[in-house]
């Protein structure tokens, strides 16, 4: 190789990225040529320099804070996701296999007239109720409902229906909601005392 | 990572937490800097960053192997911060401007190292800046992940020859980019 080779050549060279019969050429003329020997030389300190780079944070960042906050939105991204699929598993595909759930809500009413006619022809006296027993929490189709001795109801969650939620053995509620037009998901956690 | 499928649902589920903490805690800075590197600035970098670790959690049984794991989380950045500058080359607006300022960082070193560090911090984003979307990440991809260029053009969705038309403009771009600023 009498000519000396393209810029892009050398680049190329310098990271050992060219086909083995072009880097044998370029590598004989380089030994030959101080010119292009420079060349390879200078970028590879770029490379160099490039890597050194890598594991070096930008100037100024906080990292404890920025992966505190980043673990944290992580985690929230990875619940809001849960829900929405578990929302998403609890839709019906379409209308044409309606009747099956329909079929099962009608013979779970059908068992519970029986049972009510049954409870109705031996009744028993209302048990007393425990001193404190007058807020009664809820999950309801709008939220969480506190009944405070059945005068006054506060509702968590109003206007949207909760994804899910749970009581927990001390009496407390707990039941995340999805707002579908902005993705946020609200946790009313709500305990008893 | 163990099999949390095999485990009653309710213990299922607290070592799917934990493994999920441990893979993010074990992968989060590498994963940052790849896409800080990527995009350009420290906003974007971690929206993507975020977004990349959900997307990658959300698919619990590609997890299973921490080696398989760890170079498909790669994949999943490199594609996030790709789609992202593609999106962001056709958008009009760019939106270097307002970003948040960043906090102080620990006085751990000298003003004098600090200033020497931030100047070439500085040549070196500048030099970067300074790339198509594509030169940037080819050169990210192979001068500071050390992908074999075959990988690189696998990730970018284009023939090895491109690549190499990438990765030798990017270098040659950056050299003369420092060259003049040390003039």
């Amino acid at each position: 190789m009498k000519r000396h080779p393209e810029a892009g050549r050398i680049a190329l060279y310098a990271g050992g990225e060219l086909p083995l019969p072009e880097r044998l050429a370029i590598a004989l003329h380089v030994r030959r040529c101080g010119r292009c020997r420079k060349e390879v030389e200078r970028v590879r300190q770029l490379r160099q320099a490039l890597w050194e780079d890598k594991h070096r944070l930008p100037d100024g960042l906080d990292w404890a804070a920025l992966e505190a906050e980043m673990k944290a939105n992580i985690r929230l991204g990875i619940m809001a996701g849960a829900l929405v699929r578990r929302k998403d598993a609890s839709r019906p595909e379409s209308w044409i296999p309606q009747w099956k759930p329909a079929a099962v809500v009608a013979a779970t009413l059908a068992v519970v007239l029986v049972a009510g006619r049954a409870l109705e022809r031996t009744p028993r006296p209302a048990p007393p109720a425990p001193a404190g027993a007058g807020i009664v929490l809820r999950s309801t189709p709008e939220g969480l409902a506190v009944d405070w001795g059945g005068n006054e109801s506060v509702v968590f969650g109003a206007g949207s229906a909760p994804v899910a939620a749970a009581v927990s053995w001390d009496g407390g509620a707990r039941a995340p909601f999805l707002d579908e037009d902005t993705g946020q998901v609200t946790i009313y956690n709500v305990a008893a005392q | 990572m163990s099999d949390p499928g095999q485990l009653p649902a309710w213990q299922a589920e607290d070592v799917w937490q934990t493994q999920q903490e441990e893979f993010v805690q074990a992968h989060l800075k590498r994963i940052f800097l790849l896409i800080y590197r990527l995009v350009g600035n420290v906003a974007d970098a971690q929206d993507l960053t975020q977004e990349a670790f959900i997307k990658a959690l959300q698919r619990q049984e590609q997890l299973r192997d921490a080696d398989k794991a760890a170079h498909w989380l790669s994949r999943i950045a490199t594609n996030t911060a790709l789609d992202f500058l593609r999106r962001r080359s056709r958008s009009p607006e760019t939106e270097l401007e307002g970003l948040p300022s960043l906090p102080p960082a620990p006085d751990e070193e000298s003003p004098e190292d600090r200033l020497l560090r931030a100047e070439r911090e500085d040549r070196l984003e500048a030099a970067l800046g300074r790339l198509t979307p594509r030169e940037r990440a080819a050169l990210v991809l192979r001068d500071l992940e050390e992908l074999p260029a075959e990988e690189v053009a696998r990730r970018l969705g284009c023939g090895k020859a491109t690549v190499r038309s990438h990765i030798a403009n990017a270098r040659i771009k950056v050299r003369k980019y420092w060259e003049r600023r040390l003039k």
